[in-house]
């Protein structure tokens, strides 16, 4: 049954004559991606990305002696809209892996401790050749118990409270992602504009909102703190923030997150204001309800975090690498219920 | 560091001690699940996932010389609100299979048959000791290649279009879901219920039709035709479809998806028509709208298919196992999308 699709699925050879790169170079972008100048690894892992191009793991894994696994703890079903970026990036990840040859070791854990615990355990026995973490925190003992126990990682967030951590990381820059949504608003003609954020704005929400008020004009600083309100991530915790954030004169919103803005969005809609909204994550929610949304590239974070992986792995990494990502700004005029910015 | 929080960590001595029960009953639960009181094993299934207590894993691969790994491919997103389900069956999955000590090996594929060249690659290595197969369809011949290959699965999803299969598979009921909802509405006054679908010749999508069809026959009504729109999944299309429904008089629509009753919902607010909406998969943009959904039991799933696999990986399977689940219907009035009240009754 194979064998029809087995003929049209890629090699390295055609991969490479499709690229127009040697075959060698093909290899190098999979199994030592830091061999090849950046222009070139981007444009040969797209291609093998759209292929579906998969390394032969049979003999990798016995030349090796690798487990060609990567570990990831999966966190529980949070039901939210928010949450389910993490579960956006799962899908990129186990994509890229796969373009690296890699699958994915997946296990839930009550706590960091006991994730610590399962990581070590499979290092141990060869059942993973590195681990991935995600949802760092202030205070995360993680990074430090991996390096003492020699297991390699790469963290998907930063080490929050710690910049002097020494780990590698690939993160998402927030901040630059709300400080680009209030330039837009601004350029839009706006000045006050607000910012409905969490009553709980640790690490990255944090984050979020210092672009937002860095980018503020200068006319408005003074009154940055009359125009932030923090509540709980949900629609009607954002609906009750956009009246309020209305009611100080706020002309404009950037929001924390997409549930935030969609309640604010159903706000505006019923007291009929004319209120531009940017929620943030670009969720498919907000895509299907046609609001304006800061994007965070998943893609590339996945990409940096395997190549990252596959430096430390072929020992070929000099020193600890951070990798910060510029989210992308999407602006929406249609669906069903448009933030109306089209009145300037 | 983990030392301090050792000693808090569940064992199956304190959970049985915990649930009131022996230590061998929460081993079988956890091992040999079949031979437990279906209400006790609920009970101590329970107690074990919140414990968050794991079953030594190291212990068992080398009394067992099993990995204790079941391999999953994981399907592409479309970055919909439908498709998501999934990625909460997924959660669900791990949760449960970590209660029975597993974990899972997590891969994309082209197509099937390389999803089928992974299992067997995985599986011939002892990499994994069985597999769970997802997004079922009437052409899938992956149980067939498993079963002839001796590798051990459960499906999620039934064999669509095979009655002759016989390999074990857990789904989800979608007929009952909908048939749920349109009584729901029926019971509200409305009659004339509409139903917002994908086109033909979806599994899923034909048997959440079915269970509209048979509950509106029930009650009488013969102008079914009439009252179906069948459009492709998306919100633009659900409030055309909405529209295209309202002109066939229409009262309220069931529809397959909560993208489509997103849609739908959305244009019946922006045009001022009080129509009761009712979607499925109680996906989180439903829940934070306040849209009334039909919600698979993804826990109850991920629970059925962990023992099958369990039950059939010790060897104790007596029979094909087939377990089909029934949704939810779960209301949402404070929401902001309310189901409107029934319009008055000529």
């Amino acid at each position: 049954m194979a064998s029809p699709t087995a003929q049209q699925r890629p090699t390295l050879v055609s991969l490479a004559r499709e690229v127009g790169v040697s075959r060698q170079t093909v290899a190098n972008v999979i199994n030592a991606p830091h061999l090849v100048k950046p222009s070139t690894r981007e444009r040969v892992l797209k291609a093998i990305l759209e292929s579906g191009y998969r390394p032969s793991l049979v003999g990798r894994t016995q030349r090796t002696n690798r487990s060609m696994m990567l570990g990831l703890r999966l966190l529980p079903l949070h039901g939210g809209v928010t949450r389910a970026v993490m579960d956006r990036f799962l899908h990129f990840l186990a994509k890229v892996a796969h373009a690296h040859g890699y699958r994915l070791t997946l296990f839930t854990a009550a706590d960091t401790n006991e994730e610590l615990a399962q990581l070590l355990e499979l290092a141990q026995k060869g059942a993973i050749d590195a681990a991935i973490l995600t949802d760092t925190t202030d205070g995360d003992a993680r990074p430090d118990v991996l390096a003492a126990e020699r297991v390699n990682f790469v963290a998907f967030g930063r080490p929050w409270g710690r910049p002097e951590s020494a780990h590698s990381w690939v993160d998402v820059d927030g901040a630059a992602g709300t400080a680009a949504a209030t330039s837009y608003l601004i350029a839009a003609g706006h000045e006050r504009i607000g910012f409905l954020g969490w009553r709980d704005m640790t690490g990255g929400g944090e984050d979020r909102r210092i672009g937002w008020e860095r980018t503020l004009p200068r006319s408005v600083t003074a009154e940055a703190g009359r125009l932030f309100v923090g509540l709980e991530d949900s629609a009607e915790d954002g609906f009750a923030g956009a009246q309020r954030l209305a009611e100080t004169g706020a002309t404009a919103l950037v929001c924390a997150s997409d549930v935030l803005a969609m309640g604010a969005a159903a706000c505006v809609r019923s007291s009929g204001q004319n209120l531009p909204i940017i929620g943030f994550d670009d969720t498919p929610a907000a895509a299907a309800l046609g609001l304006s949304s800061v994007a965070q590239p998943l893609e590339e974070a996945a990409v940096e975090i395997l190549a990252t992986l596959v430096a430390i792995l072929a020992d070929t990494q000099e020193a600890p690498t951070h990798t910060l990502l510029s989210p992308k700004l999407v602006i929406r005029s249609g669906g069903p219920c448009r933030p109306p910015e089209d009145r300037v | 560091m983990t030392a301090a929080s050792l000693p808090q960590r569940p064992t199956l001595v304190t959970l049985a001690r915990h649930i009131g029960v022996s230590r061998q009953t929460v081993s079988n639960v956890i091992n040999a699940p079949h031979l437990v009181k279906p209400s006790t094993r609920e009970r101590v299934l329970k107690a074990v996932i919140e414990s968050g207590y794991r079953p030594s894993v190291a212990a068992r691969t080398l009394r067992t010389n099993r990995s204790m790994m079941l391999g999953l491919r994981l399907f592409p997103i479309n970055n919909g609100i439908t498709r998501a389900v999934m990625d909460r069956f997924l959660h669900q999955l791990a949760t449960i299979a970590h209660a029975h000590g597993y974990r899972l090996t997590l891969f994309t594929a082209a197509d099937d048959s390389e999803e089928l060249d992974q299992l067997l690659e995985l599986a011939q290595r002892g990499a994994i000791d069985g597999c769970v197969l997802t997004d079922t369809s009437a052409t899938d011949n992956r149980p067939e290649v498993l079963a002839a290959e001796g590798v051990q699965f459960v499906s999620f999803g039934r064999p669509w279009g095979q009655p002759g299969a016989t390999h074990p598979w857990v789904d989800v009921d979608g007929g009952a879901g909908t048939a749920k909802a349109t009584a729901h509405l029926q019971s509200l006054g409305h009659e004339r219920i509409g139903f917002l679908g994908w086109p033909t010749g979806s599994g899923v999508g034909d048997d959440r039709h079915s269970g509209w069809l048979r509950t509106l026959s029930a009650a009488g009504r013969a102008d079914a035709d009439v009252l179906t729109v069948r459009v492709e999944d998306g919100t633009r299309a659900g409030a055309q479809g909405m529209h295209q429904l309202l002109e066939a008089g229409a009262t309220a629509i069931v529809c397959t998806s909560d993208t489509l009753a997103l849609g739908a919902a959305s244009a019946a607010q922006k045009v001022g028509i009080a129509l009761p909406v009712i979607g499925f998969d109680d996906t989180p943009t439903a829940a934070a709208l306040g849209m009334s959904s039909v919600a698979q039991p993804l826990e109850e799933a991920a629970v059925a298919i962990l023992e099958a696999l369990v039950a059939i990986l010790t060897g104790r399977a007596v029979e094909p196992r087939t377990t089909l689940l029934k949704p939810d219907l779960v209301l949402r009035a404070e929401g902001l999308f309310r189901i409107p009240q029934p319009p008055e009754r000529n």
